[in-house]
């Protein structure tokens, strides 16, 4: 009995006296029992019903030992060095005939899938992903109902003890990746993760990238999808998203509505979507190569009308573009902070009020103002928000190369674009790899070209 | 600390830029270029130079331009005179219309010609044409329609917005090669200024150099039909009440030189025409009719076609390249050039005309 109470008061000290430790005492079959646990970590309704309650009812010891030992989360400690570690884990331990029992009576909070609101998609599943882990574990058994979906449990963190879950398909998963994905995350030396755009950061060889080279979604349909072609998924408790990996260029160029829609519609969605991509990406820069540089590429009906539009503008036309990007860069994260009743305002307010302004003020020619809203629009075309922001960034680097060489240097600029990608792994596929059709999706991932992983 | 002078290095040197930089409304767009006589003796040109003067409003009628004129003994010499006299950079990379003055086209024309070809942002594609009474007068003209200035030419001259076969339109690029060739001869449109628009519908055709001769109206939509296969014509036949008219739709002209061991050596000219009767004072109820009508036209056409080939041969220009036709076969030493020198006058023109048509009118 001696030895129990002391367990106690290591616990306490362990927990630095901690207030919400709560010890509950009480004699029953002539013994003292004590339950630790945390408070609001566990749930006192589950404590009174699977542990309290059944108590009361047997009249002997070893049929109360029996009812603990058949509840699914219940297991007697051997090791007493862990105690606190599943105190804060939602675990109840209970002191009890010279024994400890832990049983988790975790408090769940956050399981219910709310609708999509970062990757929407118009016919098709409209629910994302909750933020409990083992509620979206039971969203993808059952989407993908198959023997062979293997779970593998870590938690990543010193401090946060993220739990993670590591999802693949035994038959389709390449073993070379999973061992790297297990390698990586056992290097990651990091105190707190909560979500998963940072355990991508974790995992990326290169400590400054740009581009994702793994999939980051809400969407339990492109997940399941993505584990049907061979992709290692990984969940992360408190967050919707989960990653995806390795993921290839194109990736993040499609939407889940591609394969909901027919045909024709879908080739040409895809289209626009590529169309979009190259516009937001060159088009301020081609607008700075043809003002400043070459502006014999136009028809001269065009070029003249923007020589009159820019004719009372002051400033070379790369300041017109910046001032222009920035602010459509400020609105934009502007929209995301603000609350939702304000954001329509402020985007009224910035959107038409100062470009219209801006335009009459002769501070931007009137062809900039199209110019900026063709290239804000293009770029919410990108499916996949993580791809959007590196778009986002990569127009400046080639304004810069516009402003120095014209034509010339955009040109150069996105062949030196095209190789840091061709250059880019993701866990061993090539970043610009294009699989043709589902068939070979196992040969798409095996087939590195280069020895080593990223 | 390094990576610090870096990233202010990198910021400062956006706030420069290359040598080339030079934004769009710091440029002064030449549209057209006239070359005249000049009043003083001692130069060889007048070289004007029509600017265009942007404006944010576009409309039609309100294109608003400057000339500048400057008399010089060579072009390059007049544009930098020019440069000096206006405030913004000149810029020739949309420059679509030279124009020239009858006169200088007796001189030292293949050196003029060659500055434009060889100056690179003016274009293979700028429209050659003759100004008549003067350059000068057609570059300042104001057409009503316009809303940029020259682009009205420009607009006349381009086969996808004007498909009339009375414009004749000619490439620098065409003309160059015309000039230097020694089998085919330039020719020109003309272009006259009249009330608030322009007449485009006769040329001359030249030997060698200098103007031979001007062609009519009719002459000059003959010249295009025969060059510009694609251009829609029409064709009269008849006359009072039996008058139809044709509207060819598909014209096809193949010329060959026929050196024969016997008899006179001659070119066959084979014309098909695919079209539709257009206008008709009498009533076509049968298809005998139609056939009737094709036969009178193909008669019609061969007799046109061929009086103006021997007008053309009279004259001893070959616009047509039957010049370089021979080329192709026979070789192109001294000694072939003179057998055709002599050849030319002496051949002899049989055409043959195929017209079918299709019906009468567009719905048949």
């Amino acid at each position: 009995m001696k030895i129990q109470n002391k367990i106690i008061n290591t616990l306490k000290q362990q927990l630095q006296e901690t207030k919400d430790l709560i010890i509950h005492s009480f004699e029953y079959y002539n013994q003292p029992i004590h339950l630790v646990y945390i408070q609001n970590l566990c749930d006192a309704e589950k404590i009174k019903t699977d542990i309290i309650q059944p108590l009361m009812l047997c009249e002997k010891e070893s049929k109360f030992l029996l009812h603990l030992l058949s509840l699914t989360h219940c297991q007697v400690i051997q090791n007493q060095e862990d105690l606190t570690n599943l105190l804060l884990l939602g675990n109840v331990l209970i002191f009890f005939s010279n024994e400890i029992y832990s049983y988790k009576v975790i408090s769940v909070l956050n399981n219910q899938p709310e609708d999509a609101t970062v990757e929407m998609v118009v016919q098709g599943p409209q629910k994302a992903f909750t933020q409990n882990l083992n509620t979206n574990l039971a969203l993808i058994r059952k989407r993908y109902p198959s023997e062979k979906l293997k779970v593998e449990y870590q938690s990543i963190g010193t401090l946060s003890k993220t739990k993670i879950a590591i999802l693949y398909d035994v038959n389709y998963a390449d073993p070379i990746v999973i061992n790297e994905v297990k390698n990586r995350l056992s290097k990651i030396d990091i105190d707190v993760i909560q979500s998963a755009g940072q355990l991508e950061n974790a995992l990326n060889k290169r400590k400054i990238h740009l581009f994702p080279t793994m999939m980051i979604t809400e969407r339990p349909d492109r997940t399941v999808l993505n584990l049907a072609e061979g992709k290692v998924i990984i969940l992360i408790n408190g967050t919707p998203f989960t990653l995806i990996l390795p993921a290839v260029f194109f990736d993040f160029i499609s939407s889940m509505d591609d394969l909901f829609h027919s045909f024709w519609i879908k080739m040409l969605m895809i289209v626009v979507r590529y169309l979009a991509l190259l516009v937001t990406l060159i088009l301020p820069a081609l607008y700075i190569a043809i003002t400043s540089y070459n502006p014999e590429i136009l028809r001269s009906q065009l070029t003249l009308t923007i020589a009159g539009s820019r004719s009372g503008v002051p400033y070379p036309s790369f300041y017109e573009v910046l001032f222009m990007m920035l602010a459509v860069e400020m609105l934009v994260e502007a929209s995301i902070r603000l609350p939702k009743a304000i954001g329509p305002t402020a985007t009224t307010v910035g959107g038409l009020i100062l470009g219209q302004a801006a335009q009459q003020a002769q501070l931007v020619s009137s062809i900039m103002i199209i110019v900026t809203a063709f290239v804000a629009i293009a770029n919410f075309t990108i499916p996949v928000n993580a791809m959007s922001f590196a778009i986002r960034c990569i127009r400046y680097p080639l304004i810069l190369f516009a402003c120095f060489f014209g034509m010339v240097g955009l040109v150069g600029g996105v062949i030196v674009l095209l190789c840091i990608l061709v250059d880019m792994r993701s866990f061993g596929t090539p970043f610009l790899s294009i699989s043709w059709g589902s068939s070979d999706k196992i040969e798409t991932i095996t087939n590195v070209p280069k020895g080593g992983h990223h | 600390m390094k990576y610090h002078l870096l990233i202010i290095f990198i910021m400062v040197t956006f706030f420069l830029a290359g040598c080339q930089f030079n934004d769009i409304d710091k440029r002064f767009f030449v549209v057209a270029i006239g070359i005249d006589q000049p009043e003083n003796a001692k130069h060889h040109f007048r070289v004007m130079l029509k600017l265009t003067i942007p404006s944010a409003q576009v409309e039609a009628g309100k294109s608003d331009f400057q000339i500048i004129t400057q008399e010089s003994n060579s072009i390059s010499e007049a544009i930098r005179v020019i440069q000096s006299l206006v405030d913004k950079k000149l810029d020739f990379g949309h420059c679509r219309v030279i124009v020239l003055d009858k006169k200088i086209m007796q001189s030292n024309q293949l050196d003029l010609m060659k500055w434009f070809i060889k100056r690179p942002d003016i274009q293979g594609i700028t429209y050659v044409a003759v100004g008549e009474p003067s350059a000068k007068e057609v570059l300042s003209w104001k057409v009503k329609s316009e809303r940029l200035p020259a682009n009205a030419l420009v607009l006349a001259f381009n086969e996808v917005t004007n498909r009339s076969p009375y414009v004749l339109s000619e490439i620098l690029n065409d003309y160059y090669m015309r000039l230097r060739e020694s089998g085919i001869d330039p020719y020109l449109p003309i272009i006259k200024p009249i009330n608030g628009s322009f007449k485009i519908n006769t040329s001359v055709v030249l030997k060698g150099k200098t103007i031979k001769a001007e062609l009519n109206r009719d002459e000059t939509r003959l010249l295009n039909e025969l060059l510009n296969p694609e251009k829609t014509a029409l064709i009269d036949v008849g006359k009072g009440k039996d008058q139809i008219f044709v509207n060819a739709e598909q014209t096809k002209t193949n010329m060959k030189i026929i050196i024969p061991k016997k008899g006179n050596p001659y070119v066959d000219v084979q014309i098909k025409i695919k079209g539709f009767i257009e206008e008709s004072q009498k009533n076509l109820h049968r298809r005998s009719d139609i056939k009737e009508s094709e036969k009178k036209a193909a008669i019609l056409v061969s007799a046109r076609v061929k009086n103006f080939l021997e007008h053309l041969q009279k004259l001893e220009v070959d616009p047509l390249g039957l010049g370089l036709k021979y080329q192709v076969k026979h070789g192109i030493t001294k000694n072939e050039l003179y057998q055709w020198k002599n050849l030319y006058p002496k051949l002899e023109f049989h055409v043959k005309s195929d017209v079918k048509l299709k019906g009468t009118g567009t719905m048949y």
